[in-house]
């Protein structure tokens, strides 16, 4: 998988918990998760947990601490997976 | 307490203002019933002992949302403790819980070497948590929090500013306006643009706001 599908993917799962509409139409690597999508904390673990399964890795608490926009999201996911 | 000397030479004593958490749950929101959670979302943010407590409680959908409350509440105070501190829900225990299906309810958690005490009130449209240190309650501080709507027309971070910066003028006898809250974490409470010395927290879920604060002695 390359980093344009991971993104794509990481958008459609993000897209059902994110509380600002105009933020995900507009999205971009740049995009804060809880800032700018307004993806609750409760939301962010929903988030993680969808992640796991989709992409079939694990992601510990410490790799969430350091995730903040879709793009260290992206970059996470490529890590586990390469 | 630190020492703080008076343009006299006099000493006074004043007390260190504990750092104050809290967090609101808006019971009212569709994504609060357990069938919208992810399947494993009980195991990854509670241990054992409180996925038992919160399935075994009288009201688990209130009994689970009253201990995230209070994790993330916890959080929020102790990150002013250790800015680097990362959230790992399961490592802040809830202990000594009361069943939140009553009004109001007590739990205790101990996190990096601090034990704090958390309140956690309750109606039927929403939970409000409140954390302090244990320690700190001894000394009886100032502590002052409330919940409110937020108003349709503002944006949840304007409006509990707002909100709060309302409560405290009248706390700190002054008008509101002269009073604003920081955008930066943790947000700081200034008067004229000059440090209170209040400790304050803000959160935001659905239609509520809520903030916690502690005022100097
Ligand atoms: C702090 C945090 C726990 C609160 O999120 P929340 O419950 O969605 O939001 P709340 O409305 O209760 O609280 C928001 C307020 O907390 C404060 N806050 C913001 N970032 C914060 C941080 N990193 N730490 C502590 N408090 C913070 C702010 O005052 C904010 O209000 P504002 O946005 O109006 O400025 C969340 O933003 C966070 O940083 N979580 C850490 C990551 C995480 O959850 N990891 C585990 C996932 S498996």
């Amino acid at each position: 998988m390359n980093r344009s599908e991971i993104h794509d993917r990481i958008a459609e799962l993000v897209s059902p918990l994110a509380k600002d509409r105009a933020a995900l139409e507009s999205l971009t690597e740049t995009t804060s998760i809880l800032g700018d999508l307004k993806v609750n904390s409760a939301r962010l673990v929903d988030l993680v947990l969808a992640v796991e399964d989709d992409f079939g890795i694990e992601v510990d608490d410490d790799d969430v601490d350091k995730v903040k926009t879709i793009s260290d999201i992206v970059e996470l996911v490529a890590d586990k997976l390469h | 307490m630190n020492a703080l000397p008076l343009p006299l030479g006099r000493p006074v004593t004043r007390k260190v203002v504990p750092p104050v958490g809290n967090d609101v749950v808006d019971l009212g929101d569709n994504e609060t019933h357990l069938d919208q959670l992810h399947p494993r979302f009980l195991q990854r943010v509670f241990t054992k002992l409180e996925g038992h407590r919160i399935l075994s409680s009288t009201d688990s959908r209130v009994s689970l949302w009253g201990h995230w409350a209070a994790k993330e509440s916890v959080y929020k105070a102790a990150r002013k403790r250790n800015p680097s501190l990362p959230f790992a829900h399961s490592s802040f225990v809830v202990e000594d819980w009361e069943d939140v299906a009553a009004e109001s309810c007590t739990g205790r958690i101990a996190h990096e070497g601090w034990d704090y005490l958390v309140d956690v009130a309750r109606t039927t449209d929403w939970l409000h948590a409140v954390a302090l240190p244990l320690d700190s309650k001894r000394e009886e501080p100032k502590l002052v929090h409330g919940v409110e709507v937020c108003p349709e027309e503002l944006d949840a971070s304007t409006a509990v500013r707002l909100f709060a910066c309302e409560r405290l003028a009248e706390e700190l006898d002054c008008d509101a306006r002269q009073l604003t809250i920081t955008r930066t974490w943790p947000p700081l409470l200034l008067r004229e643009g000059k440090s209170t010395g209040v400790d304050i927290s803000l959160s935001h879920h659905g239609r509520w706001l809520a903030f916690a604060a502690v005022l100097p002695c």
